[in-house]
């Protein structure tokens, strides 16, 4: 642990009250879906001990969904949830009190993924292909308004809808052009298969989302907000251990996640572009920040085009309050 | 001769299996076609043996949670059968509420049932009962409802209590049918705390489908399915030999 990630530590805990320093808090975190490399340096920060010296008690479970993760957390079950921006937003439009207190994947992973052979390079590219895009998923959500930001409308290319595990079978056998995914889901596994395929980035062309979030529950967050300043700090800096060390990483999660089914090799490329979402700025970035423009810019995108509701300002939907006052930046 | 057909009558259904096998894994080579679309069988065969401990434990995880839900669906199913052919009362109350439950898509409510009760078992139980329950109690209410009334005159004549009544002569009378529902409702039990568990759970044949089809893993899905399968071969068949046991066979 180096003396820098010691000191906010020691700081964090000189903040709390003397009949608490004792007893180890326990979180229970419930994750957006089962472990991959978006969970690396959750696995890094547990396995290294780093929510242990910040006199945390961590589980981390396994989840089904982002919606799924926020509603846990909206009903006490869970004391944190790593769930998708939007999704969050929308469960707390609907009157669950929860914040997203830290963003961990800053730019979403979602894209539209083809074959190198198909030559679409760009979203102008897409007009009169047939896209595979989940029914009920981010990606569909984001689909029209990616085809918007680029001066295309929905009637300028045919959307299919198909089962995720299904879209590297339409890939390859030519059943549709391209597919709404992330890259770790299709790129990674296609090229095990010796085959080349691009990806465009919904973030990259107009739709600025942040992706995968920390969620809490207002009145826990009252209740204990030293709690998750530690758990942001230790996630954090778990983080920023994960893209030191990448092969530690991937092992760090099997430690914690034995039934992983991912191969080590499909799990290192994937951690590229886990990396690559939690830095999207690069070397100095800071880790779980989105500062308030950026808010301003995904409310922006998702009142207009993705039906959230307007009632509430974007400041009632995530807090800074909790994230590490010191930074903890990018390597 | 009998023992003759009775090693027709097993063979028989495995040969035409074995067949269909070698047809898939000739397809297979044949085409070319990739392991991550359609594995060939002795891809997934090798792998249920390489994979046998973590199959072997999640399967008894499975094989808990399908006894589980199935006896809580076919407890409730008899028994509301049983009130249902009985009483004219009971028909015309519970029969529509019943009718009605049984419309709903009630998979359906499990992500649901996630955010209500968490990974627990409770709510793959008490969905595989509440998707179990209608056949048993569909054939219990056939089975309570055909019993000969001149029974009831013997068992009356007799001065038997309710009780004796139920376990002397209805019961064993309805059993065949409700027999009849319990080995459809074995079955349909495997298919679905497996994809509840696909859906709702941390462990079981469920789950490791997930998993695997996270990891793009499609050997690793058919060795789960194959194994899914085998346990609800299994199941049936201890559910016939309970049948065996307790339904004389001239009531058949």
């Amino acid at each position: 642990m180096n003396m820098k990630f010691k000191a906010i530590l020691l700081a964090t805990a000189m903040t709390i009250p003397a009949s608490g320093a004792y007893a180890a808090d326990t979180m229970k975190m419930i994750m957006n879906w089962t472990a991959d490399s978006a969970h690396l340096g959750f696995a890094v920060a547990q396995v290294n001990g780093l929510y242990e010296a910040a006199d945390l008690n961590v589980e981390l479970e396994e989840g089904r969904g982002s919606a799924v993760a926020a509603q846990l957390v909206a009903t006490g079950q869970a004391d944190i949830g790593y769930a998708d921006a939007g999704a969050t937003l929308n469960v707390a439009s609907q009157g669950a009190p929860i914040k997203i207190i830290s963003t961990i994947w800053k730019a979403g992973q979602f894209g539209v993924i083809s074959l190198k052979s198909s030559g679409i390079n760009g979203p102008a590219d897409l007009k009169g292909k047939k896209i595979a895009v989940a029914p009920g998923s981010a990606q569909a959500s984001l689909m029209p308004v990616l085809l918007a930001k680029n001066g295309l409308t929905e009637d300028d290319v045919e959307i299919v809808s198909a089962a995720q595990n299904a879209f590297l079978g339409l890939l390859t056998t030519g059943g549709v052009d391209a597919v709404a995914e992330t890259p770790e889901n299709v790129v990674v596994p296609l090229k095990g298969e010796g085959i080349e395929a691009s990806n465009m980035y919904f973030y990259d062309h107009g739709v600025p989302l942040v992706s995968l979030s920390l969620v809490a529950r207002e009145d826990k967050l009252q209740a204990n907000p030293d709690a998750y300043k530690r758990f942001l700090a230790a996630t954090a800096e778990g983080w920023k251990q994960a893209m030191a060390d990448p092969e530690a990483a991937v092992a760090a999660l099997r430690t914690v996640f034995p039934e992983v089914g991912k191969s080590d090799d499909a799990l290192i490329q994937g951690a590229t572009y886990s990396f690559a979402s939690v830095c999207p700025g690069g070397a100095g970035d800071i880790i779980g920040v989105t500062d308030t423009t950026t808010w301003d810019n995904i409310y922006g995108v998702m009142t207009s085009a993705m039906g959230l509701s307007k009632d509430k300002p974007v400041t009632d939907y995530y807090s800074l309050d909790y994230v590490p006052a010191e930074p903890v930046t990018c390597p | 001769m009998k023992l003759r057909a009775t090693v027709r009558k097993a063979w028989e259904p495995a040969l035409w299996f074995l067949g269909l096998l070698l047809i898939w894994e000739a397809a297979v080579r044949i085409f070319a076609i990739p392991g991550f679309i359609l594995p060939a069988p002795s891809v997934f065969m090798l792998r249920i043996v390489q994979s046998a401990p973590q199959l072997a434990y999640h399967g008894m995880i499975t094989t808990k949670l399908i006894i589980y839900g199935f006896v809580a669906g076919a407890v409730p199913g008899v028994a509301l059968g049983y009130l249902i052919a009985r009483y004219s009362i009971c028909k015309q109350l519970l029969y529509p509420i019943v009718v009605f439950i049984q419309g709903l898509p009630k998979i359906t409510l499990a992500p649901l049932m996630l955010v209500w009760f968490g990974f627990a078992d409770f709510p793959k139980i008490l969905l595989t009962g509440l998707i179990t329950f209608f056949p048993v109690m569909v054939d219990s209410v056939a089975g309570f409802q055909s019993i000969d009334p001149r029974k009831y005159y013997l068992s009356k004549s007799t001065g038997a209590s309710w009780l004796q009544t139920f376990v002397k002569i209805e019961l064993p009378s309805a059993a065949p049918q409700i027999f009849s529902g319990l080995r459809i409702s074995i079955v349909v039990a495997v298919t679905v705390v497996i994809v509840v568990e696909w859906l709702n759970s941390k462990t079981g044949l469920g789950y490791l489908v997930l998993r695997s089809m996270d990891g793009k893993d499609t050997s690793m899905i058919f060795a789960t399915l194959v194994v899914g399968s085998l346990i609800g071969v299994f199941l049936s068949g201890l559910v016939q030999a309970i049948e065996r046991a307790l339904v004389p066979q001239g009531r058949h």
